[in-house]
């Protein structure tokens, strides 16, 4: 095909900006990981010697194992209610056009622009008001209403690249609604749902605002007990923690890609 | 749209769900956030505009909202600017590659806001990593000052809020009907202009959404503005935050969430409209245009001269 | 982030006037008490040392530790059934929550530990006793810095340019280092004005403006800056770690911040509650504190300080005597408007 110098020129700047931008997305995370084989006691970069025993020490921690397998709990209980009604909601805001579905389409978006700790204060009042004391539940109504407004753009953007004529051609063969949207619809947008309910995911992983509020006295969250530990005695134990949950989703790729054939790509076949 | 009301009504019902956890979970607390604004002093005795006419009055709470707008922008467009290059070249990409690009993509999201502040103090310090590399080069021949600083808040910002740009930008440039360039490129476009005339366009509703995500997360991103801001750095989240512990205002503080949430919203819905009009119409009339020149390999690869498009890619799969 | 940690007062009248009138509901005794700590240090303390001498007395203590001090916003949204019953305050937040009112006064008569607690630890309207205070002096790089500075205008030094670290006034270590400056300039804990004076002429000096203590540990790790303000236990702790950093107390005298464990009103065990305020004040826990890895001050007139502790005072009662206090009921209600002062004036 014919390449002229603009169409290279165009593709190399293309490649450079996309490797930068690797570059800039790799290098906190990299820094931390370095810093979690440190052999020293404190996070000082470049680590003065290598060990793995903050791995060792992590994992013989209880205080901070505890408060992950809480945060690994609420984030997927988060994930599965604001994706599964917010892929409900974003199909049913994308099929209509009326000022009705604008304004949810505004009002689920909202939480994206109100800043999280009014909102989880408020919350917490209302919570309150209604006699609902604090649980495992109304930290997971607050971290899935944060979650909502990934869910609505995300699949949002997927649906409204679906050719309308799909769903005709499938009514059209005589097929049922819930047919069409098992077997032609959300096959289409499965990828739009996987990336928002992964995106989900992580958000209510590292919320700290709305757990800062709804978490009961007795309940600590990952984040959070991150951030105590961080604050004042530099624990090399939070790097470790980053390098687990790194690993760890890798693996999670890796396998959910072999398994389900979602792939790290988010492709659906 | 010729649909009759009843019938726009009935396609919004999979929405009342989620509608019904709004109006408890959040309806109801931005009404009690929205009273509170209404009072004259913290001691709510009395009732008045008094939060809202401070505001107006307050040029340092107005050059604050500006900013924080400002930033949004600054961070969703340089978002926009290196997500598509990133995009087409995962377009491109094989298998493997792509395996690896979505990691780096989905890196930031994993890992913690809090520990990350660290990471930036080592790259952008004063014997930080860009630092110690510009000046190996010769080109800086003294340490700049990076961090907490606008710039540096720009980038910190912009690699966190990435993946929610690349992911929905990706999620369009894959959905791509791959025969458009394609053809474009048979009828003897040049890349760079089947880029700009052909995706640019179609994948439009995938670049909004993205902008939109990273603006509301990088404008209202508490953690992140205040750490990696530093002390001198004020945003309205912080703002709101000091107003409520330095000076208990918190009816103050509470007309200032809701003032600085309706001026999200309108950049919102704004920039929303943008990218909403009449996408699908075009997309229709560009494919029945382009379909008969169409041929099988993915026309978007060549973009970036590396391995074609497997093009059963985003196809239903019946 | 202490930037906020110790006084998050946000919803605290907000949230009362909307909690008025709730049902009271009582929590279960069953689990013990709920007290909250600050996190860190002195969470791991507290579970170290407090939470099983507690224990040996009865149903035990949850630990909350509170980062950005949201306990008074959290008490006010559910004043009838508050999630905790003994608090942690630093002084200027102290006050706050008393105006609050969601403090309950201190039962000194029926207290075991009272006795040994000095007069300038005690409160003067009756509410609980300080367990621990907080010495503020200069943080220092002993590798960059060989003579070990004596006073805070040695922070004013032109050799440090660029390598002087601040935080801002949200955390109590930047308000009190603003308010003592301003004293040593003539100026008082109303009259601030000689301290932004002073602050301006220490910009040229600045390297960075940290958003919290915690980050002025990180930048003095990377070398990004050489000396800064800092708390006494925070600086121990770190060089305990390895890291290249030194106290120094100012001639005039550390700033001391002192810290107590209050009693919430509406808690679910008064009794409880005043065994665990007896417990923390107590001999054997403030010596166990006190020792090394915690370092904490105790208060405690009956404990000896050992180690690292008597590099900045001789004993308990000379804390005081030797260093200074700060009062922060009269400079509570101005910290807003000094804020956003901070924010115009202080700027690099």
């Amino acid at each position: 095909m014919p390449s002229t110098l603009a169409d290279r020129l165009f593709s190399a700047v293309v490649r450079l900006v996309a490797a930068l931008t690797g570059l800039l997305l790799l290098t906190p995370t990299l820094v931390v990981l370095v810093v979690s084989f440190t052999g020293g006691s404190s996070l000082k970069f470049p680590p003065p010697s290598w060990s793995i025993r903050w791995y060792v020490e992590l994992f013989a921690s209880a205080e901070i194992i505890d408060p992950a397998l809480f945060s690994l709990k609420l984030a997927l209980l988060a994930t599965l209610v604001s994706t599964t009604l917010g892929t409900a909601a974003a199909l049913g805001i994308a099929r209509s056009r009326g000022w009705p579905a604008r304004l949810l389409d505004a009002l689920f978006m909202s939480p994206m622009v109100l800043p999280a700790m009014a909102f989880s204060l408020s919350l917490l009042v209302v919570l309150n008001a209604l006699g609902l004391r604090l649980s495992l539940g109304t930290l997971v109504v607050g971290h899935a209403i944060i979650c909502v407004p990934y869910v609505i753009r995300m699949v949002g953007a997927a649906v409204q690249q679906l050719d309308p004529a799909l769903a005709k051609c499938s009514f059209g063969l005589g097929a049922s609604h819930f047919y069409t949207l098992r077997r032609i619809t959300l096959p289409l947008i499965s990828r739009g749902i996987i990336a928002s309910g992964l995106v989900a995911f992580l958000s209510s992983f590292d919320n700290v605002p709305v757990s800062l509020f709804l978490a009961d006295a007795r309940t600590e969250v990952l984040p959070i007990k991150l951030w105590a530990i961080l604050e004042g005695s530099l624990d090399v134990r939070v790097a470790a923690v980053s390098g687990v949950v790194v690993v760890a989703t890798l693996v999670g790729l890796i396998v959910v890609e072999r398994i389900a054939g979602f792939g790290p790509g988010l492709r659906s076949r | 749209m010729t649909k009759s009301k009843s019938g726009t009504l009935r396609d919004l019902l999979p929405a009342l769900p989620l509608a019904a956890l709004f109006l408890v979970g959040f309806v109801l607390p931005l009404t009690v956030l929205g009273a509170l604004s209404f009072f004259q002093s913290p001691e709510f005795t009395e009732l008045g505009f008094d939060q809202y006419r401070r505001f107006a009055d307050d040029g340092l709470a107005f050059s604050i909202l500006a900013d924080t707008l400002l930033i949004g922008a600054e961070v969703a467009t340089l978002s926009l600017c290196l997500a598509y290059p990133l995009g087409l070249v995962y377009l491109a990409a094989g298998p493997r590659l792509r395996t690896i690009l979505t990691f780096l993509i989905m890196l930031p999201l994993l890992t913690s806001t809090v520990v990350r502040t660290f990471a930036w103090i080592v790259i952008l310090g004063r014997e930080g990593i860009v630092n110690s590399i510009m000046q190996a080069l010769g080109i800086w021949d003294q340490p700049a000052r990076l961090i907490y600083t606008w710039g540096g808040l720009i980038l910190a910002l912009t690699q966190i809020q990435l993946p929610l740009m690349a992911l929905p930008l990706i999620n369009s440039l894959i959905r791509l009907d791959p025969t458009l360039p394609k053809a474009a490129e048979g009828l003897g476009a040049s890349r760079v202009r089947v880029f700009f005339t052909v995706i640019l366009p179609l994948t439009r509703p995938g670049a909004v959404a993205g902008w939109l995500l990273v603006f509301a997360a990088a404008s209202t991103a508490f953690i992140t503005q205040s750490l990696i801001g530093g002390g001198r750095i004020i945003l309205m989240p912080l703002y709101i935050y000091q107003q409520a512990v330095g000076e208990q205002a918190w009816p103050f503080a509470a007309a200032l969430s809701l003032i600085f949430t309706a001026a999200v919203i309108a950049v919102v819905v704004a920039v929303d409209r943008l990218g909403k009009d009449r996408t699908a119409a075009r997309t229709a009339r560009l494919k029945a245009e382009a379909a008969p020149a169409a041929s099988a390999d993915a026309g978007i690869a060549a973009m970036v001269s590396l391995k074609p498009e497997q093009a059963d890619i985003g196809r239903p799969n019946a | 982030m202490r930037l906020s940690r110790r006084n998050f007062l946000a919803a605290s009248t907000a949230a009362a006037a909307f909690a008025a009138g709730i049902t009271p509901r009582r929590a279960l005794a069953a689990n013990g008490i709920v007290a909250t700590t600050y996190p860190g240090s002195f969470d791991e303390a507290f579970k170290a040392v407090v939470g099983p001498a507690f224990a040996k007395s009865g149903p035990g203590v949850s630990f909350s530790p509170l980062l950005n001090v949201d306990q008074i916003g959290k008490i006010q949204a559910s004043r009838n059934a508050p999630p905790f019953d003994v608090v942690l305050f630093d002084e200027g937040p102290l006050n706050a929550a008393i105006n609050a009112g969601i403090l309950e006064k201190f039962p000194i008569e029926k207290s075991k530990s009272f006795a040994d607690i000095p007069d300038a630890f005690r409160h003067k309207d009756g509410y609980a006793p300080v367990i621990t205070v907080q010495l503020i002096g200069i943080a220092y790089n002993p590798k960059k810095i060989t003579t070990p500075p004596t006073s805070w205008e040695d922070l004013w030094n032109p050799a440090y340019k660029g390598r002087v670290g601040i935080t801002g006034l949200g955390s109590s270590l930047g308000t009190a280092f603003l308010v003592e400056i301003a004293k040593l300039h003539g100026g008082s804990e109303t009259n601030v004005e000689p301290g932004f004076e002073a602050l301006k002429t220490l910009l040229p000096n600045i390297g960075a403006i940290a958003p919290s203590p915690g980050a002025l540990a990180a930048l003095f790790q990377q070398g990004e800056i050489d000396i800064a303000f800092n708390f006494w236990n925070n600086v121990a702790l770190l060089a305990a770690k390895g890291v290249d950093i030194a106290f120094a107390k100012p001639k005039s005298g550390a700033v001391v911040i002192r810290t107590s464990a209050q009693i919430v009103k509406n808690n679910q065990d008064p009794e409880r509650v005043l065994e665990y305020l007896d417990t923390v004040m107590s001999l054997d826990v403030q010596t166990g504190l006190e020792a090394s890895p915690w370092v904490m001050m105790p208060t405690n007139k009956r404990v000896k300080l050992t180690g690292a502790n008597l590099t900045v005072a001789n004993s308990v009662e000379d804390l005081v005597a030797s260093n200074t206090l700060l009062d922060w009921t009269k400079f509570q209600s101005l910290r807003g408007e000094w804020i956003n002062r901070f924010t115009k004036d202080v700027r690099i």
